[in-house]
């Protein structure tokens, strides 16, 4: 296997102070410790993403699916563990030690996120052109032609033609995923993260933006992280998965092993009630 | 700066009291050492309403020494009520001269416009600032602007100008043009117009910004780099005055304000009006005030 461009190594986030149960035999169920009360949103999620790789992390609503993005993207700071990222001094030191600067440059040019509510990302009052040119503006291009150039032949890809300067909050819930992508696209990043991006779009749309991601995955080769609770996405989308429950990653392996054989009870007990 | 501690009228020398002055002044020296950056200072209470120009007055009083010759602005115009009203206060509480020759002020208190007249070294600007952040348009609190300043994410700025080039054209933004200080900090040059931003570039004169409500204070230090942002298809450019003169002096190199006539059609003055009186030869004599 190649150099693995993203390096998530025994990730934890807790709320609280901790006591010697809970910090070194965790032998409750819930992320909850009943002796001291801390809550483990994340316990030593350990994974790596080779280039050019779709990753799944599937679990119910809860796990900690999206506290793990938001770590990954820097809107929040694990307490433990760290992320080793290939392209940010040889993956040596942890991420999250970068400075604020860095941390900018980063997210504007080698990970990009697309959340589940695209008010997170987007700018409603700003019309869908303006959104993707902001990217390319706190990169510093200062040329209106040439941004709105690059602007437009994403949002082509993206199925968006004509929309450019429309206003974001005009656009229907699919078209704001899109033009969410086509920003966090246009710097071309080498890590793409993906926070249940078809939940709550209807089946065609939701059938159009998957064949979107894949079309882009493959032309782009980059890296992606994809967050879902849906085995039909995994399937379509992704080769290796880990199964998150409670903050702890009860099961890892390709799609194929996790939906056919599934190993720890609660993998068999989502892919049965997903069935 | 050794104003006279002697109480008359029942205040001391140019109305405020020892420690204000102080503060002010430490928040000036603040400013001049990091250009474009808003100080945060003790804004007290000045006898005008905060808002009609209570920053630059506070600037003002705690600078006026009792050599200083002074002269107060309002859109360019020496006669309009609050600069008569500012020029009488000052002159009364330090019995200063007052002027109304940009070139021979040396502390200019300004609302709105930048002498047209070249200042020299050693002069002092003073301009009311209504709103001292660039970034309060779209980013409402305080906490998250001050830190975008600090890591220079000015993306969401250039957005604005972006977007009013895809609305109109060009960039439509009158007032309160953002400008970058020597490609470091951007700064709110208060409502002057596009046309004064190149006058402030390079300028041997110091500019001082005062926002009393907001409790700011900035500053563009003699000859410092002050670049409005413009797109290299796009560029900044002063408002357009071709074909309009002064209808006094006939000046076209001077900012020209619309007047409405009788008849409904414009005619254009210029803004400065001692710099437009200087032109047709009028001279307005200096006022020596007796402190009260």
């Amino acid at each position: 296997m190649a150099t693995p461009v993203i390096r998530a190594a025994a990730l934890s986030l807790r709320h609280g102070p901790g006591c010697r149960r809970c910090e070194t035999q965790p032998d409750f169920d819930g992320n909850t410790c009943p002796d001291c009360g801390t809550v483990w949103s994340l316990r030593d999620v350990t994974f790596d993403v080779a280039p050019g790789e779709i990753f799944g992390i599937v679990g119910e609503s809860g796990a900690g699916k999206s506290t793990l993005i938001d770590i990954l993207d820097f809107a929040l700071e694990p307490t433990g563990g760290a992320i080793h990222y290939d392209h940010w001094q040889g993956g040596v030191p942890r991420l999250h030690s970068a400075t604020a600067q860095e941390r900018r440059r980063l997210r504007n040019f080698e990970i990009s996120v697309v959340h589940q509510n695209p008010r997170r990302n987007l700018m409603m009052g700003v019309s869908a052109g303006g959104n993707v040119v902001e990217r390319m503006l706190a990169a510093g291009d200062r040329n209106i032609g040439r941004m709105r150039d690059a602007a437009g032949g994403m949002l082509d890809h993206m199925e968006l033609q004509g929309r450019i300067d429309m206003r974001t909050d005009k656009l229907s819930a699919g078209m704001r995923q899109r033009v969410q992508i086509a920003r966090a696209l246009v710097n071309r990043p080498k890590v793409l993260l993906l926070d249940e991006p078809t939940t709550g779009l209807d089946l065609s749309v939701q059938a159009r933006t998957l064949d979107l991601i894949r079309r882009v995955h493959r032309d782009l080769g980059l890296a992606v992280i994809l967050v879902t609770h849906d085995w039909g996405v995994l399937r379509l989308l992704a080769r290796r998965a880990i199964v998150l429950k409670s903050g702890r990653i009860v099961e890892c392996g390709t799609v194929e092993q996790l939906i056919e054989d599934p190993q720890a009870a609660y993998t068999q007990l989502l892919v049965s009630s997903a069935l | 700066m050794n104003a006279p501690m002697a109480q008359s009228g029942g205040h001391p020398y140019a109305y405020l009291d020892e420690f204000m002055k102080a503060s002010v002044r430490v928040a000036v020296l603040k400013a001049i050492c990091i250009p474009g950056y808003q100080v945060p200072y003790v804004s007290e209470e000045v006898p005008i309403a905060r808002g009609y120009g209570s920053g630059g007055l506070q600037i003002t009083l705690s600078l006026i020494g009792p050599d200083d010759i002074f002269k107060i602005i309002d859109e360019g115009d020496d006669e309009t009520v609050n600069a008569v009203n500012l020029r009488r206060m000052v002159g009364e509480v330090t019995g200063n001269t007052a002027t109304y020759d940009a070139t021979r002020a040396t502390l200019i208190q300004s609302r709105h416009k930048v002498p047209e007249a070249p200042l020299s070294e050693g002069q002092i600007v003073v301009l009311q600032s209504a709103f001292p952040d660039a970034l309060r348009f779209f980013e409402r609190s305080e906490a998250v602007s001050r830190r975008m300043h600090a890591e220079k994410d000015y993306g969401k700025l250039w957005l604005r100008l972006y977007e009013s080039v895809i609305d109109h054209g060009e960039i439509m933004i009158g007032g309160r043009y953002p400008v970058m200080v020597e490609d470091r900090y951007v700064l709110d040059p208060t409502h002057v117009p596009r046309w004064d931003l190149p006058l402030m570039d390079n300028s041997p004169a110091l500019f001082l910004f005062g926002a009393g409500r907001e409790k700011r204070i900035y500053a563009v230090p003699p000859y410092t780099k002050i670049e409005p942002l413009g797109f290299e298809d796009h560029p900044f450019r002063v408002e357009n005055q071709t074909g309009k003169t002064c209808r006094l002096c006939g000046s076209g190199e001077s900012y020209l304000a619309p007047i409405l006539t009788a008849s409904g059609a414009y005619d254009w003055f210029c803004s400065d009006t001692s710099f437009c009186r200087a032109r047709r030869g009028e001279h307005l004599e200096d006022t020596q005030w007796q402190r009260q």
